[in-house]
């Protein structure tokens, strides 16, 4: 049976050997801030002027990074595919079109899988980058850009498994996606749009037909009605405004609480006025099968709280008020 | 190079002519008509032998539609007039005591004369008669080439389209600023090559239902637009990618080709008999009050108006939840 001395040494060297491990990759990691270069500057801007999407590819460890990298673009706007150098031989390369963009990864820049590619790739029209410890390797020489992400040694006493390079990797990628968020000025709205899984996210995928008030619950007055029953209307249903529209019920206006303050300072009298004097003509709408994300966009873009909802002739089918989409005290405008 | 001013691009709305049930014109309805299109349209036009039944109207009250049109409009759109009448001397005539009309009422808007001159003249000599037409008159002309109106009253062997030639020599005359032009795609082509010195003449898809497929670079001249003024500009503002809708086509894709479905859908139903299924639509969704028309129906055109159209018509605006 061991001593509880042996037990507690052997428990120390195994801390030791992971915190060597952890700074070993953070020396890695801090190394590359100094690295970093024009080349950075160039794919950041090429990446935001591009319509086309990133194409990442990678073989072993450096592929499994490049998924992760790949995940990370796509779920903040920019659209990415991983694309394997060898399936790629074999017919996937079909998912590449002209002015992609291909992020090579290869710590060495020699794997043959990848290099193999490199000339069907400039055929294609795309531009590429590597993404590499080697900046003299055959991939970095047949690069457009050349990113690098050399670390001085890998963590693995051998120096065998890739370890503190593929970390390296990883955060490059990171900065990658980071920079972009904020050159694209990526909101946390945009955000929820590619996360529908939430709540929010299920309200914002939804129509707007699913979430409207339609029927009884729609406030809603003739033209020709006084303005006391609009604003009883207003009143009874609590969403800060009245849809007015015609006998034919085509929408012609709305009458919202900040119009009649605007009539009011003007003319006292304002009860005595027809909603059609008091209307706002021409109102922002969405159709019952908007999805309700645009919905949204509208009601930001115009800041508005209260859309009313026509069908393709303008014939009112319901209204949607902000909280109806973004939940009761949740809602900001441009989502911060 | 021509300096000349643009003609209007985009969403070209031939209003259908509301009258009432004494086939007087309906003014109250033209108005609501005009309120619903206004906010989408690039541009109208008045009296179309097709959707705005010129060719049937009496000329009193073409005459009146013109002076309404015009006090309504007050500038805030181009508005295109059209002057097809049966005959030449008749068609002269009107584009005079239209004029006389306009210039009498001072008005400062954009004004494009449109015609069809097949309708009434041959190919020979057509150069001719715009040179004498619009010298006496200060109001740019849109062409008209449409087959199927033509061969409404032409016998057959007669040409149904301006040749490619003549409309190369009237195409010399800057006062013809563009044609409205349902036909083939090789002869669009032709027609397009023959105008080439004229830097701003511009092309309409005179036919709504090609536009959605291949449009014109001018835009489109939709009788449709009259029942879906947003639907058609959303189409065409996209499809040119003229403002405000710049850059959306793509994210918009999938919308646009929605909208697309449905108006072809309807196109199909209104497409034979366009000013009398296009007012048939309007009265039944309440835009305007009355679905008379002056436009000579058969008997048997009736009767299917009345049973299988009605059926389909009502099936369709229930599918898209217009009623």
């Amino acid at each position: 049976m061991k001593s509880t001395f042996e037990k507690t040494m052997r428990s120390d060297d195994v801390i030791n050997q992971a915190i060597n491990v952890i700074k070993i990759e953070a020396e890695g990691i801090l190394k590359l801030a100094d690295r970093l270069d024009d080349s950075f500057v160039h794919l950041v801007d090429l990446i935001y002027h591009s319509k086309a999407r990133v194409i990442i590819g990678g073989i072993g460890k450096s592929g499994l990074v490049g998924r992760k990298i790949v995940a990370t673009l796509n779920s903040t706007g920019t659209r990415s595919l991983f694309l394997h150098p060898v399936e790629a031989l074999h017919g996937d390369l079909g998912m590449v079109s002209s002015g992609d963009i291909f992020l090579a990864m290869s710590n060495s820049g020699e794997t043959d899988e990848l290099n193999a590619l490199l000339p069907n790739l400039r055929q294609l029209g795309c531009k590429i980058v590597a993404m590499t410890g080697n900046r003299y390797s055959t991939l970095a020489k047949n690069s457009d850009l050349v990113i690098d992400i050399g670390v001085d040694r890998e963590a693995c006493p051998l120096g065998m498994a890739p370890t503190s390079s593929t970390t390296a990797l990883l955060a490059m990628g990171d900065a990658l996606a980071v920079v972009l968020i904020h050159k694209k000025g990526f909101n946390q709205h945009d955000f929820q749009k590619y996360h529908p899984g939430g709540s929010l996210g299920q309200r914002l995928s939804s129509k707007v037909k699913d979430i409207m008030w339609t029927g009884g619950d729609v406030p809603v007055v003739a033209l020709d009605a006084e303005m006391v029953k609009a604003v009883q209307i207003i009143n009874q249903h609590g969403i800060g405004a009245v849809l007015v529209e015609d006998a034919e019920h085509f929408l012609s206006g709305i009458i919202t609480d900040g119009d009649i303050r605007r009539v009011l300072a003007q003319n006292a009298a304002v009860m005595k006025l027809a909603a059609e004097d008091v209307m706002s003509k021409n109102p922002k709408t969405c159709g019952p099968d908007t999805p309700a994300y645009d919905a949204l966009n509208v009601m930001e873009r115009f800041q508005i709280t209260v859309l009313p909802i026509v069908n393709s002739i303008g014939k009112v089918r319901g209204v949607l008020h902000l909280h109806d989409i973004l939940g009761k005290g949740e809602f900001k405008f441009n989502g911060v | 190079m021509e300096s000349e001013a643009r003609p209007p691009e985009g969403l070209i709305c031939p209003l259908v002519t509301p009258l009432d049930n004494d086939r007087k014109l309906d003014l109250r309805s033209f108005k609501r008509l005009w309120n619903y299109v206004e906010r989408w349209v690039d541009a109208i036009v008045i009296g179309d032998p097709l959707w705005g039944e010129g060719l049937f109207l009496p000329q009193d009250l073409r005459l009146a539609l013109i002076e309404f049109a015009i006090e309504l409009i007050r500038g805030r759109r181009p508005l295109m007039i059209c002057i097809t009448c049966s005959s030449f001397k008749g068609t002269v005539l009107f584009r005079e005591q239209a004029e006389s009309i306009i210039n009498q009422m001072n008005y400062k808007g954009q004004l494009y004369w449109v015609d069809f001159p097949l309708f009434y003249h041959s190919n020979r000599g057509l150069p001719q008669v715009y040179e004498t037409m619009l010298s006496k008159s200060e109001i740019p002309l849109i062409l008209g080439n449409n087959a199927e109106l033509i061969r409404m009253k032409k016998r057959p062997g007669k040409h149904k389209n301006i040749r490619t030639r003549v409309l190369k020599k009237i195409a010399h005359n800057a006062s013809v600023k563009g044609i409205i032009y349902a036909g083939d795609l090789k002869r669009a082509l032709n027609y397009h090559m023959a105008v080439r010195f004229r830097e701003h003449f511009v092309f309409y898809d005179g036919d709504e239902n090609v536009f959605i497929k291949n449009p014109a670079k001018g835009g489109v001249m939709a009788g449709g637009a009259n029942v879906f003024p947003q639907k058609w500009s959303d189409v065409t503002q996209m499809s040119l990618d003229l403002p405000p809708r710049q850059n959306a086509f793509e994210p918009a894709r999938s919308a646009i080709w929605e909208d697309s479905r449905m108006l072809q859908r309807f196109y199909r139903l209104y497409t034979l008999l366009p000013a009398v299924a296009i007012k048939k639509i309007l009265h039944q969704v309440g835009i305007i009050a009355y679905d008379e028309c002056v436009w000579p129906l058969a008997s048997r055109q009736q009767r299917d108006l009345d049973h299988t159209w009605q059926i389909d018509l009502n099936r369709l605006l229930a599918a898209y939840d217009l009623l």
